[in-house]
């Protein structure tokens, strides 16, 4: 009877320290997506407007709340963009979103898989550019561009 | 002196300011006296100035430098965003540059097939007349550069062979096995030369040969392996000359300097110094919180070259000709041309995101510490002129640092995936870089930009190099074929 009792509370106490262990763990999961998040709005807010002279963020573009970084397997990752162009019939939110693309593409240091999006309701061809801004081939063929290569340089490229 | 007349002349009819400039060398010698210029004069107007007080037989490409920036449009251009004293002297700073010029490589030329395994190792000889690759699957080729086919198939190995090297009169090949086997193979026949080399217990991570100018006839070779130990081999004698043990953990890269002294980075996150005729430990180099994985040396391609100047290289590159004596005093002259007055430097790269510029002959503390990484550093190259260090580096990057002071300055983006490996040109003004991304890219380091983007591997390009003579880039990597690149 006594050692019933003993195991029964012995696994009780186990069932409750696991428990807890996942918990914490999936307290842990939040926090790594939130650094990686930071670690992405951090490139991103540097990129420079094609036609004015502030960056992103200066412009309200894209802000820290649009990042959204989810974990697919152990060490890639998910990274999802929603930028607001600044007026709904801006023409070069395609550019904007391939700066994007090339910016993460060269400098994010961890192995990521990337989506980019016009935000709901800001742009009123969205769902077209969505999907020209996610294309593979497409992105690979305006970097073949000299003339566009030169333009994303120019925004993406820091002076050091 | 007419050149200055005439820039006088031009400048007076048109009343622009004018500063008092005194001309520089690198080592800090004055040349000629101040004299003054007006303040829009371009890089060819001080062109023809300098050479004409340098007063040599041929016109000297040279860059001009004011206050670390260089001379670009004009001098007035360079001096806007910096407050000017027109009553002090100003210096400018002239580096002659070399007087010929390497194209950039934009086609490959051939494909070749051969090894079995992944090809963890591309060398050119000194003179660039031959080509040898190192592959997983235990064989050493050597390729015919003028049909580009396969020349010869070397087998002796019975491991994977991780690094090779050329001796400095390329007249040997020697190459290091993941067991610890050292072989010596001849280009011209593909057989091998001499004993297998045995000792090391654990697998070589780096081989480099005694210098052409300390000893013309190539003898002596420094192989260093994970068992922690470094050892100078006497190849004609076929034994170990001598055992330098003092590393904790796997040595990762060796040197052989041109001072008579040896440096040896090891997985314990320090750098030895040894003198390399009796091999007594001179200095430990520490600052590094990780390993150290590379070393460059700012005489690195002099000492590769020994006495191949690139200048004077054929089409048909050439094996290298003349008594012991006369290489011997051409290394030790190319040597010197490059290390200047002061002693060698050194430049580490580590697995702790950071490079260290040291200058291990005089001083244990670092010049420099590089920082700006954000992932391990793979492999850090001078310039053959020294000027510049490049590092690759896993974070998709290639940074350019001041080759004298370590000072930052440039990132070469592009690349989508860790750079494994690059390789200077032979004049110092372009870079190759290979990846992870399966792409080569070639970059113009005076406009810090890519020049030219190199697809067409099929999987990881592990080896880059590019040829003494500068015509070709060549490249293997995992999906076991050597790319040739030319113009």
């Amino acid at each position: 009877m006594e050692r019933v009792s003993g195991l029964l509370s012995w696994t009780l106490s186990r069932f409750l320290w696991l428990s807890g262990l996942s918990e914490r763990g999936a307290a842990r999961q939040p926090r790594i997506m939130e650094e990686k998040a930071l670690e992405v709005y951090d490139l991103i807010r540097t990129i420079r407007d094609p036609e004015k002279p502030n960056t992103l963020e200066g412009l309200e573009v894209v802000t820290e709340s649009c990042v959204e970084v989810q974990e697919i397997n152990e060490d890639d990752y998910l990274v999802i963009i929603r930028f607001t162009p600044t007026v709904p019939h801006c023409s070069l939110a395609t550019l904007i979103g391939l700066c994007l693309r090339v910016k993460l593409h060269w400098c994010l240091p961890f192995k990521h898989k990337l989506e980019i999006y016009i935000s709901e309701g800001t742009h009123s061809t969205e769902e077209d550019i969505n999907k020209q801004i996610n294309d593979k081939e497409r992105v690979a063929a305006a970097m073949e561009n000299p003339n566009l290569r030169e333009i994303v340089e120019q925004c993406v490229l820091e002076p050091d | 002196m007419a050149a200055t007349a005439a820039v006088g002349d031009e400048a007076a009819t048109r009343d622009v300011q004018r500063l008092l400039v005194q001309f520089q060398d690198e080592g800090g010698q004055l040349l000629g006296s101040p004299f003054d210029v007006p303040v829009d004069i371009t890089p060819d107007k001080l062109q023809l100035v300098c050479n004409a007080l340098l007063a040599q037989e041929d016109p000297l490409p040279l860059a001009f430098y004011v206050h670390d920036a260089e001379i670009v449009s004009s001098l007035g251009r360079t001096l806007e965003s910096q407050a000017v004293e027109t009553e002090k002297v100003l210096d400018i700073i002239y580096q002659p540059q070399a007087i010929f010029r390497v194209r950039a490589v934009t086609r490959c030329t051939s494909s070749l097939e051969g090894h079995s395994e992944a090809v963890i190792s591309v060398a050119f000889s000194p003179t660039g007349k031959y080509l040898a690759s190192g592959s997983g699957d235990t064989t050493v080729r050597f390729w015919d550069l003028s049909t580009e086919t396969p020349h010869f198939t070397c087998q002796g190995h019975r491991h994977w062979v991780l690094s090779i090297s050329w001796s400095p009169d390329g007249k040997k090949l020697a190459s290091g096995c993941k067991n610890g086997q050292i072989l010596l193979w001849d280009p011209s026949t593909g057989k091998q030369v001499g004993r297998a080399l045995a000792g090391h217990s654990k697998w070589i991570t780096a081989l480099s040969w005694e210098p052409l100018h300390a000893n013309p006839e190539c003898r002596y070779v420094a192989s260093s392996s994970k068992d922690g130990s470094v050892r100078v081999w006497d190849t004609t004698a076929g034994r170990c000359e001598r055992i330098l043990t003092g590393h904790t953990q796997s040595v990762t890269c060796l040197r052989w300097g041109g001072d008579g002294l040896l440096y040896s980075a090891s997985q314990d996150r320090t750098i030895k110094v040894w003198r390399a005729h009796d091999g007594v430990l001179c200095r430990t180099l520490q600052g590094h919180g990780h390993w150290v994985n590379t070393m460059a040396l700012s005489t690195d391609y002099a000492l590769r070259t020994g006495a191949f100047e690139p200048a004077e290289a054929s089409v048909n590159a050439q094996d290298l000709r003349g008594s012991l004596q006369e290489l011997k005093e051409k290394a030790l002259s190319r040597y010197n041309l490059v290390r200047g007055r002061g002693p060698e430097r050194l430049v580490s790269g580590s697995d702790d995101f950071t490079l260290f510029l040291w200058s291990p002959a005089e001083d244990k503390k670092p010049l420099a510490r590089m920082t700006g990484h954000q992932a391990l550093i793979n492999q850090v190259v001078f310039s053959p002129d020294s000027r510049i260090i490049a590092s690759a580096s896993f974070d998709k990057s290639i940074k350019l640092w001041d080759g004298r002071t370590g000072k930052y300055l440039a990132s070469l983006r592009g690349h989508v995936a860790a750079v494994y490996q690059i390789a200077w040109s032979a004049d110092s003004r372009l870079l190759v870089s290979g990846s992870s991304d399966s792409t080569l890219k070639v970059w113009d380091v005076k406009a810090q930009k890519l020049s030219t983007d190199l697809p067409g591997h099929a999987d990881e390009v592990y080896a880059v190099d590019w040829s003494p003579d500068g015509q070709r880039v060549a490249s293997g990597g995992k999906d076991k074929c050597l790319r040739i690149w030319r113009r």
